[in-house]
C-alpha cells in the first residue's frame, strides 16, 4: 500500500510541475496540492504495514496516540502559515526599505552615477552595473524594487546599443547574483530546511563568510563573463522608443548612497535584526534626502504610504507564502511513502547529491521540482526524509537552483516576466541566454557548496 | 577675469561637495504630482507641434545616461550641432540617391525594411529599430495606434499633413546606417565629450546625438516643420492617455511623473 501510495504521490508531483510549468496560479496550486498529499497520506495509514508505521512516528495518529486527526489538520493548516508569519514580516519591511530607496531616488542615483564611470563603452558599463544592482539587490526585494530600477537600468543598457535581450539577462542575473546576500531571502528559504527557531548558529553573518560572498562573487563574474561572451556575437541595435525619464531626476546626497547596505552590513557585522536595519537605514535616508521635511502629520503619512507600497509590492507573494508552508507541512506526511519508492535509488552522499543536481538545473525552471518557490519542497521534503545531510549544505543545494534557476534565470519569475514585457524580448531568446549561464554558474556553486558545506560537524545536523 | 580661486573652486570644490552632499536645491525625489488628470489630445498635439527643435533639448538629454556630466550650455552646444549634422546629412544622401523618399533613402542604402506586428505594453513604446548591419524594423502595432489618432479630423488640423509616422520612422532608423558606413566621418559617431572625473580624463561618446541627428535627418527628409520627437508623445498618448500626458508634462516643462512608482504599482506580478 505505501509503494502505491508512493507512485500516486509522484504522479501527482509531475502534474502538479506541469501545472507550474503552464503558469497558473501557485497559491492556488500548493493549496490544492497540500490537501491532496494529505488526504492520501492519511489513506495510506489505513492499509499500509504495521512495520511500516511503527517506523514513521509522524503517521501515528487517532485511538492510542497523542496525536488526533484534528491536530494533524491544524498542523498542515494552521501551524504551517502561522509559523511563516516571521518571515512575511521579513518581506513586508524589505518591500519598504526598497520603496524608501526608490522614492528618495538613492537607488535612481546610484545607477546614474555608475554609468558616468563607464562612458559609451558598452562592456565597462555592463561590469559596473551588474555589480552595482547585485550590491543594490543584497537588500531590495520584491518584484516592485526590480521594475522600478529595472526602467533605469535597461533603458541606459539598451541606448548603448546592447541588444535587448541581452540587457535583460544581464539585469536579471545580477539581480539573482545580488540575492545570495539577501538576508530577507535567506531567513525564507532556510525556513524551509528547518524551523526558525531552531540550529541559531546558523546566522546570516555565518552563511555570508562561509558561502554568500563567495556565491555572489561567482555569480557577478559568471553573468559578466557570459555577457560579454554573447556581446561578441551580438548584432548592435538602437531602437526608437518612448518612456519616462527616471534620468531626469536630482541626485541623492553622495553619503546617502551607502544606506542600501547599511542592513546587510549590520546584520552580518553585529548580528543585528534584518528588521531594526531596514527601519534605520530607511529612516535615515529619508531624513538625509529631505523626505522629512513637512510637519509630522504629513511625515507619517509619508511613512504610511511607502508602507501601504510596499506591502501592495509583496501582495501577489503573499497569497503564494501563506499556502506553501502547508505544502511544506504536509511533506513530512508524505516524505515516508516517498521514500519506500525513491529511499533506494536517492543518492546518500554530498557528492552524488551535487552531481545530480548539477545535472538537473533544468528542473529549477519553470517552478519545477527543484525550486523552493515551486515544486521543490517536496523535494527537500523526501530528500531530508532519506537521507541526512548537515542544514547548511542542505540550504545551499536548493538556493542554487531557487536563486540561479528561478529567481534569476526563469521567466516564471514575476519581475522576469516584466522585463520581457517592458523590452518586448520574446521567452526563447531569453531563455537561449539565461540557461548556459544557469549551468555554468550553477555548476561552480555546487563546487563551492561541496568544498565548503559537505563536511561541517554534527552540530550542524538536526 | 576670473582668479585662480574661482577656477580652484570650479574644478575642486564644487564637484566634491555636489558628489558628496548632493545639488543644493535637492529636496528629494520628484513627488508624485497630486494633479494626475490627463489632457485632451487637442492641447497635448497643438502644444507639442508648437515646439522649436531647442525645446526638446531637456526632453532628449534626460535619456542620455551622462547627462549628469554635461552642463547646460554643451546641452545647447549639442543641440544645434546635431540639427546641421542630421539636416546636412539628409540632404546628401538625398541629392545622391535621387529621392528624399525616406523608404527609397533605406533602400537605396542597402538597408532592408521590415513591418512587424508586436504587442506593447504602456510602459516603454517601442517604435522602430535598426539592427546592424543593415535591418530596418517598423513595428505596425504602434503604427496602426498613430493612425488611428491621426485619423481624428480635429488632431490631423492640428499636426498637419506632413507627420505620416511610417516614412519618418523609416527615416530616423536609415540615419543609423548612414552613421555606419560613414562612422569616420559623422559627426555623431566622431564628436567625443570628456566625461572624466579630475585628472581622469575620458572622452566618450554620447549615444544621444545618434538619435538627435537621427531625428534631424528625419524631419529634413520628410520636410516636418517640427520635430519626430512629437511622435514619442503622440504615439505614447495612444497607448495610454495617462502615460502620454506624462511625457506631454515632462516635455512642456513640468515636474516629471514618477514613473517608477507609477510603473510599479500599474503592473501586477501574478506570483512571487
Amino acid at each position: 500500500m505505501e509503494f502505491a501510495i508512493g507512485l500516486l504521490l509522484i504522479a501527482s508531483f509531475f502534474g502538479f510541475a506541469f501545472y507550474c510549468v503552464k503558469g497558473y496560479n501557485l497559491m492556488a496550486g500548493f493549496l490544492t496540492m497540500a490537501t491532496l498529499w494529505l488526504v492520501l497520506s492519511l489513506l495510506g495509514t489505513l492499509g499500509a504495514s504495521p512495520a511500516f508505521i511503527e517506523a514513521n512516528p509522524v503517521l501515528q495518529f487517532g485511538a492510542g496516540t497523542d496525536t488526533s486527526l484534528v491536530k494533524v489538520l491544524n498542523t498542515v493548516y494552521q501551524s504551517g502559515p502561522e509559523g511563516w508569519g516571521t518571515i512575511l514580516i521579513n518581506f513586508l519591511f524589505g518591500a519598504w526599505f526598497g520603496r524608501v530607496l526608490m522614492d528618495t531616488g538613492i537607488a535612481g542615483t546610484i545607477i546614474r552615477k555608475t554609468v558616468e564611470l563607464g562612458g559609451d563603452k558598452p562592456l565597462i558599463t555592463v561590469i559596473l552595473l551588474d555589480v552595482v544592482t547585485a550590491i543594490i539587490f543584497t537588500s531590495m526585494t520584491g518584484a516592485g524594487p526590480v521594475m522600478a530600477v529595472g526602467v533605469i537600468v535597461l533603458p541606459i543598457l539598451m541606448s548603448l546599443g546592447i541588444p535587448k535581450a541581452i540587457s535583460l539577462f544581464t539585469f536579471i542575473a545580477s539581480v539573482g547574483a545580488g540575492s545570495y546576500l539577501n538576508p530577507v531571502f535567506f531567513a525564507q528559504y532556510r525556513a524551509f530546511v528547518i524551523d526558525p527557531s531552531e540550529l541559531p548558529d546558523f546566522t546570516f553573518g555565518w552563511y555570508a563568510h562561509q558561502w554568500g560572498y563567495a556565491a555572489t562573487a561567482i555569480m557577478v563574474v559568471v553573468s559578466i563573463v557570459m555577457t560579454a561572451i554573447y556581446l561578441r556575437g551580438s548584432k548592435k541595435s538602437h531602437a526608437w522608443a518612448a518612456q519616462a525619464a527616471p534620468q531626469a531626476r536630482k541626485d541623492a546626497p553622495g553619503y546617502t548612497l551607502i544606506l542600501p547596505l547599511v542592513p546587510v552590513i549590520l546584520n552580518i557585522a553585529f548580528n543585528f535584526s534584518v528588521i531594526g536595519g531596514f527601519l534605520l537605514a530607511g529612516l535615515l535616508a529619508l531624513f538625509f534626502c529631505g523626505k522629512f521635511d513637512k510637519g509630522f502629520r504629513e511625515n507619517i503619512q509619508y511613512l504610511n504610504k511607502l508602507m501601504y507600497d510596499g506591502t501592495v509590492d509583496t501582495a501577489p507573494m503573499v497569497g503564494f507564502l501563506v499556502c506553501l508552508p502547508m505544502f511544506n507541512t504536509v511533506a513530512k506526511y508524505a516524505s515516508p511513502y516517498f521514500s519506500a519508492v525513491l529511499g533506494p535509488i536517492i543518492p546518500t552522499s554530498p557528492l552524488m547529491i551535487c552531481v545530480l543536481f548539477t545535472v538537473l538545473l533544468f528542473f529549477s525552471l519553470f517552478r519545477g521540482p527543484l525550486t523552493l518557490v515551486g515544486c521543490g519542497a517536496a523535494t527537500l521534503g523526501v530528500l531530508k526524509n532519506v537521507s541526512s545531510f548537515s542544514v547548511p549544505f542542505m540550504y545551499c543545494v536548493f538556493a542554487i537552483p531557487t536563486i540561479t534557476g528561478n529567481l534569476g534565470s526563469c521567466i516564471t519569475q514575476s519581475w522576469t516576466a516584466w522585463g520581457l514585457s517592458y523590452t518586448k524580448v520574446e521567452s526563447k531568446d531569453f531563455l537561449r541566454l539565461s540557461v548556459p549561464t544557469l549551468y555554468i554558474g550553477g555548476t561552480l556553486l555546487f563546487v563551492l557548496t561541496y568544498i565548503t558545506m559537505s563536511n561541517l560537524g554534527t552540530a550542524w545536523f538536526v | 577675469m576670473e582668479g585662480p580661486r574661482k577656477r580652484w573652486t570650479d574644478a575642486i570644490i564644487r564637484p566634491v561637495k555636489k558628489t558628496l552632499f548632493g545639488e543644493e536645491d535637492y529636496s528629494g525625489a520628484s513627488p508624485i504630482p497630486a494633479d494626475l488628470d490627463v489632457a485632451p489630445i487637442e492641447d497635448v498635439a497643438r502644444d507639442v507641434c508648437a515646439l522649436g527643435w531647442d525645446d526638446w533639448r531637456d526632453y532628449a538629454f534626460a535619456r542620455e545616461p551622462l547627462n549628469g556630466r554635461l552642463d547646460d550650455v554643451q546641452r545647447k552646444e549639442l543641440m544645434e550641432a546635431a540639427y546641421g549634422c542630421g539636416t546636412s546629412w539628409a540632404r546628401r544622401i538625398a541629392g545622391e540617391l535621387g529621392s528624399s523618399d525616406p523608404l527609397d533613402v533605406a533602400r537605396g542604402l542597402g538597408a532592408s525594411v521590415a513591418f512587424e506586428e508586436r504587442p506593447h505594453g504602456q510602459d516603454r513604446v517601442l517604435f522602430a529599430e535598426f539592427v546592424e548591419p543593415d535591418q530596418i524594423f517598423v513595428y505596425g502595432d504602434a503604427l496602426d495606434k498613430a493612425q488611428g489618432l491621426l485619423d481624428k479630423p480635429e488632431v490631423r488640423e492640428l499636426v498637419g499633413s506632413r507627420l505620416r509616422p511610417q516614412p519618418l520612422l523609416v527615416a530616423h532608423e536609415a540615419y543609423h546606417l548612414v552613421e555606419l558606413s560613414h562612422a569616420d566621418e559623422v559627426w555623431s559617431q566622431t564628436h567625443r565629450v570628456d566625461v572624466g572625473f579630475g585628472p581622469f580624463h575620458n572622452r566618450s561618446r554620447l549615444v544621444i546625438l545618434s538619435e538627435l541627428c537621427a531625428m534631424a535627418f528625419a524631419q529634413e527628409l520628410t520636410g516636418l516643420p517640427y520635430s519626430p520627437y512629437v511622435l514619442d508623445v503622440l504615439l505614447t498618448y495612444s497607448y495610454s492617455a495617462m502615460a502620454g500626458t506624462s511625457l506631454y508634462r515632462e516635455v512642456m516643462g513640468y515636474q516629471p511623473k514618477d514613473m517608477e512608482g507609477e510603473l510599479a504599482t500599474q503592473w501586477q506580478p501574478a506570483n512571487d
